[in-house]
């Protein structure tokens, strides 16, 4: 069974994002939303301290957000894909359950 | 498919009134129902007929009112998170003797077994908090 995960704040003030990588497997998706888009630039170095391979989660940015916080589409690492509020709708679609990390 | 929408967080304290209020519309537009928003904790502030936004700003209380009653969406309070916030229905002004009420339509005040229920109706559950 898959689960959406969406994280709402980034690292450098909460545990929430290492808490989801912790529990997140290989089906799942991550979507970053509000300031958890900021976990873009640290996602990496996090999961790699934590000693989590991510390279199978399929990570996603919420582009609204994105785009109010001054960065663009073509900042994102290439393994980070941005999707609009209806490629949210259709994440919590695609899997069979949501978790939600506030 | 069937979608349940929680909202744990006042608004304009945090983006998460603004996020579900987007979610909704959003699978709104894409042929889904929603059979419920829960308004829970904080959430319970987007419910405030009291509120009022400068003329410049979103008017959050505004919006999920305007979109809950366009599309004949269910949407409950929850009574117990309500009523400690100073949310309130007539009934529940009468009953602690208080001189106003201010719980904007079409919400209701329920339990938490109205989310229960919501929850096994629908194929997903969408949380959104501070």
């Amino acid at each position: 069974m898959s689960t959406l995960h969406t994280v709402n704040k980034p690292s450098w003030n909460s545990d929430l994002l290492a808490s989801c990588l912790r529990v997140a497997s290989a089906a799942d998706t991550l979507l970053l939303i509000e300031d958890g888009i900021y976990n873009v630039r640290t996602l990496a170095a996090l999961a790699a301290a934590l000693e989590i391979p991510v390279n199978q989660l399929q990570i996603c940015v919420l582009r609204d957000d994105l785009l109010a916080r001054g960065m663009a589409q073509s900042e994102l690492p290439a393994d980070i894909t941005a999707v609009d509020q209806a490629g949210f709708v259709a994440l919590v679609c695609r899997h069979q359950q949501s978790v939600h990390w506030f | 498919m069937k979608f349940t929408i929680v909202l744990h967080a006042a608004p304009y304290t945090s983006q998460a009134s603004l996020s579900a209020l987007r979610f909704a519309q959003a699978s709104l537009a894409a042929g889904h129902e929603i059979v419920r928003v829960f308004f829970y904790y904080d959430g319970v502030h987007n419910t405030n007929e009291f509120s009022a936004a400068p003329q410049d700003e979103l008017d959050l209380v505004e919006a999920w009112s305007t979109l809950l009653q366009e599309h004949g969406i269910d949407a409950v309070t929850c009574v117990s998170s309500s009523i400690k916030r100073g949310i309130i229905d007539t009934r529940e002004a009468r009953r602690h003797d208080r001189q106003g009420h201010n719980l904007r339509a079409p919400a209701v005040l329920s339990g938490l077994g109205q989310l229960v229920d919501a929850s096994l109706a629908s194929d997903r559950t969408i949380s959104f908090g501070a």
